[in-house]
């Protein structure tokens, strides 16, 4: 048996996942054809990004390269390929598809005990859980616990992640409501959990005289601004830009432009087709956890682009990406060393800052300028665990010279560093983790008044979203 | 037999979200008998993804955008919280 499932694993994880898709389709109720179909598409998505990997690396990583060596004092080793590359490589963890049935239960229990109002129908965010259960694993298994006592721990940090999520989907549901005048729906994605650290920044930003009474028009801006939004002209004019510091001819330079215009707009066509091959079993859990709940009253948790509707959020996505290039480039390697690229229009920073600010453009850029270093933190703090996940499950080749690959969108960034800094201490480096695991509950209690206050605010300016304005 | 109805469903990014609400409508639009070719687009490229649609149905709506363009555009929240689709459909069987 042993020898079976070593040579399966040895098959490689681009034939391993569409079993896996298979098996799992054929468990779940589908038709063996549409699973079949399901686990060869898994299969497509997972080797295209294999493909365009060997040609983003050397595009980037070159230019990264040349501009570290042209100018002193700059250290990017960690490339920003955008979440779409990380969800991708979340789904290559072997346990990766356990995070389905951890989620539903704890969803079905705190649902069933009244401790939440939001039944999570967003199965793709899965994959956040799994990125968590891999990094933790990593993080742990050369502490005491063992590699099993890690995974363990990894499991059981994704379970407390499954749980936060649900409170925040909870404590932002009349934030929400008021912005996008959806009835009935939540926003349970994890991204929401750095209103943790930022409703207490936000609330001493809002002492600054005058800044309540600046006002502006996010439609308007967001009109003037249009085209900028679509992502291969972003990618353009990173690759003009990155072509310029590094020094590059003329050739290279237009070269460069291309590369970086197709690099941004294939990578999420390829993640989007593990969406495709994801659906079926996204709509199964759904179906299994609607049916169990008939005819109570809860709020459907979703993913983030239900946002997508709000001007104010693309307008301060534009006007982050400069700060993101700025901070990037002045901070100590130390502090950072990832070069923005993929995730230069960082949702998950500034869908939390636009819920908060409740689409007010002015706190919310004013806001992202104070978190940008944290989220480069998280960037390269977690590098060197993106590239392990990678290499360990083939889903890429690191070639010789280019280092890291990250992400710097990566969701509740302030959050997820501090729960890592408190895992740390069981490595033995006590003096960060207690640190922060003391700031954790601080602005764990702080979290839950600041956020009733602040969902009241939003309630009696909507009505409130069950017709109750004053939800608390 | 008449023209395949093109509709794009749009979602902030064009990755998950519309993927799987067009994977779903795909499906409740075969189950009505209703063929049709649906594609997940990022509402960021609309503009230029509604001129070769004839129909949108937007994961993000009441955006001001929605309204410029020169297709019906429907609300597909449906799709995400399961309340709903059979109207959606009947709106979409209307349009084909």
């Amino acid at each position: 048996m042993n020898a079976f499932i070593q040579a399966f694993l040895d098959l490689g994880t681009a034939v391993a996942l569409p079993v896996i898709m298979i098996i799992l389709g054929l468990v779940i109720g589908m038709k063996p054809g549409k699973a079949i179909g399901a686990g060869l598409l898994l299969g497509v998505a997972f080797t295209g990004m294999g493909v365009l990997f060997g040609f983003a690396f050397p595009a980037l990583g070159g230019a990264g390269g040349a501009m570290v060596s042209r100018f002193p004092g700059l250290t990017f080793k960690s490339y920003d390929l955008g979440w779409t590359v990380a969800s991708v490589i979340s789904w290559a963890w072997p346990y990766a598809f356990f995070m389905f049935p951890l989620q539903i239960a704890i969803n079905i229990v705190m649902l069933a005990l009244g401790w939440t109002k939001c039944l999570n129908v967003d199965m793709w965010n899965v994959w956040h859980k799994a990125t968590l259960g891999a990094f933790t694993t990593a993080l742990l298994s050369g502490s005491f616990l063992g590699p099993n006592g890690a995974l363990a721990v990894g499991f059981l940090i994704a379970a407390i992640w499954v749980v936060l999520e649900l409170i925040s989907a909870d404590l932002t549901r009349e934030q929400v409501y008021n912005l996008t005048r959806i009835p009935g729906i939540a926003v349970s994605h994890n991204m929401l959990l750095d209103a943790f650290w930022m409703a207490p920044l936000l609330d001493l930003l809002e002492k600054i005289p005058g800044i309540n009474n600046i006002h502006t028009s996010p439609a308007d801006l967001r009109k003037k601004l249009g085209l900028f939004g679509e992502n291969y002209i972003l990618g353009a004019i990173l690759g003009l830009l990155f072509g310029l510091l590094a020094g590059y001819d003329y050739k290279g330079v237009a070269n460069l432009v291309i590369a970086g215009a197709t690099i941004i707009t294939v990578f999420p066509m390829m993640a989007g087709l593990f969406a495709r091959a994801l659906a079926p079993v996204a709509e199964g859990a759904q179906e299994f956890m609607q049916k169990r709940f008939p005819g109570r009253s809860f709020y459907v948790g979703l993913d983030w682009p239900v946002l997508g509707g709000i001007d104010a959020l693309w307008v301060t996505g534009i006007l982050v990406a400069p700060m993101l290039l700025f901070w990037a480039f002045i901070l100590p390697s130390s502090w950072n060393d990832t070069l923005p690229f993929g995730s230069i229009i960082a949702v998950s920073l500034i869908a939390t800052t636009t819920v908060l600010t409740q689409g007010d453009i002015v706190k919310s850029a004013l806001l992202s300028f104070i978190a940008v270093p944290v989220y480069l933190k998280a960037a390269t703090f977690f590098a060197p665990y993106l590239t392990k996940l990678a290499l360990d499950t083939g889903s890429m080749q690191l070639q010789e010279g280019y280092q890291q690959i990250t992400w710097l969108e990566m969701n509740a960034a302030g959050f997820r560093l501090m729960v890592f800094a408190v895992l740390d201490m069981l490595n033995g480096n006590i003096l960060l983790g207690a640190i922060s695991a003391v700031a954790l509950v601080a602005c764990g209690f702080y979290w839950v008044s600041g956020m009733k206050r602040r969902e009241n605010a939003a309630a009696a300016v909507s009505g409130g979203i069950s017709g109750n304005p004053k939800p608390y | 037999m008449a023209k395949t109805l093109r509709i794009i469903v749009a979602c902030g990014s064009g990755v998950a979200t519309s993927n799987v609400a067009a994977e779903k409508l795909k499906g409740a639009l075969s189950d009505r008998g209703l063929y049709a070719e649906v594609r997940a687009v990022d509402m960021k490229s609309l503009e230029s993804e509604a001129r070769v649609a004839d129909v949108l149905v937007s994961i993000t709506p009441y955006a001001t955008r929605d309204q410029e363009l020169k297709i019906p555009a429907l609300n597909g929240i449906p799709l995400l919280t399961g309340v709903g689709i059979s109207a959606l459909i009947d709106q979409i069987v209307a349009l084909s």
